[in-house]
């Protein structure tokens, strides 16, 4: 899971840097929202591994309806001249801090687990 | 087991991509403006559109003007131009608000003190700080001074446009008021350096100074214009 997640965002990154595409400054905004949105599905999905309740079609549509919103947010804010991007930019960032959080949880309870039972191995 | 991770391995990738493709486009426009700053050139940008159009329009119906009744505006053009030179010169007697300075020598009090006689450089001073203070005619007890006019001293009187003048010394400036007023008065002036030694000066303004005509009609024998 680990190795599958860094490898492909390795790969992603490699792509990246040799795909000759530049985003206008103008689409910035979005993009900035689209990658807090895959971001926010990334630990989101880690963290129903570790609790394991993971489902890939949970965290496509998720993924998909969560950008599409962000994004859909960004251009209606544009359209009125009111920053409304920035609550899909807090939705995303207290979500993924609050996975995160979840995560680190999960890690520690898990480690901890492991050690102990080390421990009365011996 | 791999194959339930599809969307995992689908949304870092997306991530990885849009991470280094928004990376290199930043990198790329580290020196584009931002939205703001780009809202903000545009209607810079239209406004010097418009003004660009404005004088163009303004320049093609003066062209148009020039073109139409070439006589009458090189005429008026040429008064116009007349009306510099006269006042230049001081051909004519002009009229105008301005300051009036009077000066005065000291006078010798006791036998020790031996008093001061103003000499031709001070009002060479003096008339040089008018010109730099926006002097636009000048005249020295009632003689106009010109380009060609000389301060100078014979047989220790003062001599303007070569007649003898003495003291008080009356300068009418027709000039902006202020302006001259304040080139006199500054710190380290010949004003101040006058009435520390104990000359007597007055400055006023005055509201309608009339200022006579230079009395010589000078010939000019070496001097010739230029073709403009």
């Amino acid at each position: 899971m680990w190795l599958l997640i860094i490898f492909c965002l390795l790969v992603g990154v490699i792509i990246g840097f040799h795909v000759p595409l530049l985003i206008p400054v103008f689409f910035a905004k979005y993009l900035s929202v689209a990658i807090l949105a895959s971001l926010d599905s990334l630990f989101g999905g880690i963290r129903a591994y570790l609790d394991g309740e993971f489902d890939n079609t949970v965290l496509l549509t998720g993924f998909i309806s969560n950008s599409l919103l962000a994004a859909g947010l960004a251009y209606i804010g544009d359209q009125l001249g009111v920053a409304l991007y920035v609550a899909a930019v807090f939705a995303f960032g207290v979500r993924i801090f609050q996975n995160l959080a979840i995560i680190r949880r999960s890690l520690i309870y898990r480690l901890g687990h492991r050690s102990s039972g080390a421990m009365l191995d011996h | 087991m791999k194959k339930a991770y599809l969307s995992m391995a689908l949304v870092s990738l997306l991530l990885g991509i849009m991470f280094s493709i928004q990376y290199r486009s930043s990198i790329t426009a580290g020196n584009i403006l931002s939205r703001d700053q780009w809202a903000e050139m545009t209607i810079e940008m239209e406004r010097l559109h418009n003004q660009h159009d404005a004088l163009l329009n303004e320049l093609t119906s003066l062209r148009n003007k020039i073109a139409v009744n070439g006589a009458e505006a090189q005429n008026a053009a040429l008064h116009e131009l007349l009306d510099k030179a006269d006042i230049a010169s001081g051909l004519t007697p002009v009229s105008g608000s301005g300051i009036v300075v009077i000066l005065n020598d000291k006078v010798r009090e006791s036998p020790e003190d031996l008093g001061y006689t103003i000499q031709y450089w001070n009002l060479m001073m003096i008339i040089n700080e008018l010109k730099s203070g926006g002097a636009e005619a000048i005249s020295l007890n009632g003689e106009r001074l010109v380009a060609t006019s000389g301060i100078g001293e014979s047989g220790g009187r003062l001599t303007v446009n070569g007649q003898m003048v003495q003291a008080p010394y009356r300068i009418s400036v027709i000039g902006p008021p202020e302006t001259l007023t304040g080139a006199l008065r500054l710190k380290g002036g010949e004003v101040e350096a006058l009435q520390a030694i104990g000359a007597e000066i007055t400055i006023q303004p005055a509201n309608d100074l009339h200022l006579p005509a230079y009395r010589e009609s000078k010939h000019f024998i070496y001097a010739k214009p230029l073709k403009k």
